[in-house]
């Protein structure tokens, strides 16, 4: 057993193994729960990107639908704001954002002028 | 003087035992931790990365006026993409599946990421081609 000049125990006694795994155990849990909570928030944000995105393309596709009804002369199903030739709508993406496209009248179809996502 | 040498010898050895079996659970339960959060992070990896993938696809099909085009576009920004009646786009880190089909005026393209055989992320991308793209 190790001692000090005094008789004293010396550091590697007692206490300290139990001392220095406890730090250990504490800074491997700390690591370990840092790391997933890290995951876990990088999987959330992939999680949130891919609902954006789907609801943009799902917007995307409505206002393709109401070009087309528009084209064939049937009830867009939307409102629509006419200025002469052109044309405006608003399709709700979320809550914060809508689509908003712009059209002109063209050789009995349309043409889209812009095509923007716009925030409420 | 001896018992107590010895006595202090059976009390450091049973510090050395419980720390030791601290240290070995806690091990277990970290690598067990680790373990989990690399596999929800190659989940988020390969999310995202399907996100990207659809939404390039989606872009290069609502950019073209027939499906012609759309597949011409689609093998020139993909050369090693597969143009059968669907078309597969294979990658180093998974395959990109996309199907046409055609709903009244509407075509529907349904883009699938894939991580391996599994779906992971799908769009449904809705087009009014010309007629004589139909």
């Amino acid at each position: 057993m190790t001692r000090g000049k005094s008789g004293a125990p010396g550091f590697f006694t007692m206490g300290a193994p139990l001392l220095l795994t406890a730090l250990l155990v504490l800074m491997f849990v700390t690591f370990s729960l840092l790391s997933l909570s890290s995951a876990r928030e990088e999987l959330r944000r992939g999680e949130l990107l891919a609902s954006r995105n789907q609801a943009y393309y799902t917007a995307c596709n409505q206002a393709e639908r109401v070009l087309d009804r528009l084209t064939h002369g049937e009830e867009p199903g939307t409102a629509l704001e006419e200025r002469g030739d052109t044309l405006r709508f608003r399709i709700p993406i979320d809550e914060e954002q809508s689509l908003s496209v712009t059209a002109r009248r063209e050789n009995g179809g349309y043409t889209v002028e812009s095509w923007t996502v716009e925030n409420n | 003087m001896r018992i107590n040498r010895a006595s202090r010898s059976s009390l450091l050895l049973a510090e050395l035992m419980v720390s030791l079996l601290l240290f070995a659970l806690t091990g277990a339960v970290c690598i067990r931790v680790l373990e989990r959060s690399g596999e929800v992070s190659r989940q988020a990896r390969v999310l995202t990365r399907g996100v990207q993938e659809a939404s390039s696809a989606a872009e290069l099909v609502r950019a073209a006026d027939s499906e012609d085009q759309a597949r011409a576009l689609l093998l020139a920004a993909y050369p090693q993409a597969r143009l059968e009646e669907n078309v597969e786009i294979p990658m180093e880190d998974g395959t990109l599946r996309l199907e046409f089909r055609q709903d009244q005026r509407i075509t529907v393209c349904y883009i699938t990421w894939c991580d391996g055989q599994e779906p992971v992320y799908s769009l449904e991308i809705h087009r009014a081609f010309e007629e004589e793209g139909l």
